[in-house]
């Protein structure tokens, strides 16, 4: 079957949660015994329980290399990407794989993320421009300008892989579905704090609602289990900071990027844009 | 807006508690001695800090802890109908708490 990639190093077993919402009355685990070699994922271990022991086990994965976000389950009471969690890193011998929290179960191991993607939808999560033609336009005539500090504003939201993660850590998410979640929260601070975006109104009207950033305890588990390093409570909170500026008429008004022609010369380019492992070449 | 208003009190009455409850927990149980006799008891309310901390404590109080019971209840009503019973239900019940407690702490004072 071609799993010879490590030597077999001990023997792990693994209880995995097994739901037929057609079929079963409610749900109940399955046990199964591998041997588990040196960079064995628990996806590794999944599909080679399918292979060799119950093809009737369901999940769901794509890229197998932590960029898809089909994955996440909740690996030993904690949401985490199948994929990119190694099973002897585990250090246990037996290991406990449950779906997502907050979400309703397709089958066994993959959750119905619909609402995940509604949240998301719901905090318009691309460019808004005043000017709609400009993004419409077949032939682009200019382009954005952002400094390596503007990019890093938003640079650790956009890493987000839509996995879920957070939503099922997160005890407002579980206790109410309604509540937009951390997922899409963090996604609309990313668009907010984008100075190539015009939509921050929009979108500050959507957040401040009972049940978007208001309802966050600020507990941080969604930022504790994030794959891909993003802090979504951090972004909450400074959605709620912002918020409240603006309700005291403090709040100072959002920096836009700069545009430049298409393919303006970098010479052209003020220096602050440049990145700084690159040096512009000046003319004698 | 006034949900980040609103919001921003619950923080600024948390705050307040911090420092309230401290001084109420040292007045009341900590500040060792005698027991006081019903007399002294009704002459330390004639002091005019003692009703007006106590009335700035209440309204930290009630105001934080039924927003919080605002936010426990959110979550599990989402409608703007309920919503707005809720707020309506609290409102009136905290005032009614802080009316009572405004007599309580100001009766023995003017008395
Ligand atoms: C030293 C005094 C206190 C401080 C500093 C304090 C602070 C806080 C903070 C920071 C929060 C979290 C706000 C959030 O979730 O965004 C909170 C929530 C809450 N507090 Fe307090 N608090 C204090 C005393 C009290 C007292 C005496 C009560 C009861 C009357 C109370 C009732 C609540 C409730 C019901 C919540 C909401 C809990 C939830 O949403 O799960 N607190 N408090
Ligand atoms: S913020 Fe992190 S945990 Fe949440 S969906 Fe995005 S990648 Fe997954
Ligand atoms: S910080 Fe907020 S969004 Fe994140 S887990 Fe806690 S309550 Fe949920
Ligand atoms: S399979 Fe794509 S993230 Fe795990």
């Amino acid at each position: 079957m071609g799993y010879d990639m490590g030597k077999p190093v001990k023997k792990v077993k693994f209880r995995v949660f097994r739901y037929d919402p057609e079929r079963d009355d409610k749900p109940h685990y399955s046990e199964y015994t591998i041997e588990a070699w040196k960079g064995m994922s628990v996806l590794d271990a999944l599909n080679e329980i399918k292979a060799d022991q119950d093809p009737t086990l369901s999940w769901r994965q794509s890229c197998r290399m932590g960029v898809c976000g089909s994955c996440a389950m909740v690996i030993n009471g904690k949401p985490a990407l199948a994929c990119q969690t190694q099973v002897l890193k585990l250090d246990t011998d037996v290991i406990t794989i449950e779906p997502l929290k907050s979400f309703p179960v397709i089958k066994d191991l993959a959750p119905d993320l619909q609402n995940l993607f509604r949240h998301h939808t719901h905090v318009k999560p691309y460019i808004i421009r005043e000017n709609e033609e400009e993004l419409t336009e077949e032939e682009p005539t200019e382009e954005f300008l952002q400094s390596p500090e503007e990019l890093e504003a938003f640079l650790q939201f956009s890493y987000c892989i839509k996995c879920g993660a957070c939503v099922s850590a997160c005890p407002v998410s579980q206790s109410d579905p309604e509540f937009y979640g951390p997922q899409a929260l963090a996604q609309a601070f990313r668009y907010i704090s984008d100075t190539r975006d015009e939509g921050e109104e929009i979108r500050y009207a959507i957040v401040d609602n009972p049940q978007g950033c208001w309802r966050c305890h600020f507990a941080q588990s969604c930022t504790f289990v994030c794959p891909k390093g993003v802090d979504p409570a951090m972004a909450i909170q400074y959605l709620k900071r912002d918020l409240v500026l603006m309700s005291l008429g403090m709040k100072k008004e959002k920096k836009r990027a700069q545009k430049a022609p298409l393919g303006a010369p970098t010479d052209k380019v003020p220096e602050k844009y440049i990145p700084p492992e690159f040096t512009i070449a000046k003319p004698e | 807006m006034r949900e980040g208003r609103l919001w921003l009190l619950h923080l600024i009455a948390g705050f307040l508690m911090f420092f309230l409850l401290g001084s109420h927990i040292f007045f009341m149980h900590m500040a060792g001695g005698e027991p006081l006799s019903v007399e002294e008891t009704f002459a330390r309310a004639k002091n005019i800090a003692f009703p007006l901390m106590y009335t700035i404590f209440v309204a930290a109080a009630l105001y934080h802890g039924l927003y919080g019971l605002r936010g426990i209840l959110f979550e599990r009503f989402h409608t703007p109908f309920s919503q707005k019973v809720i707020n309506w239900l609290l409102s009136f019940l905290g005032t009614v708490w802080f009316l009572y407690a405004l007599a309580t702490t100001w009766i023995p004072f003017f008395k």
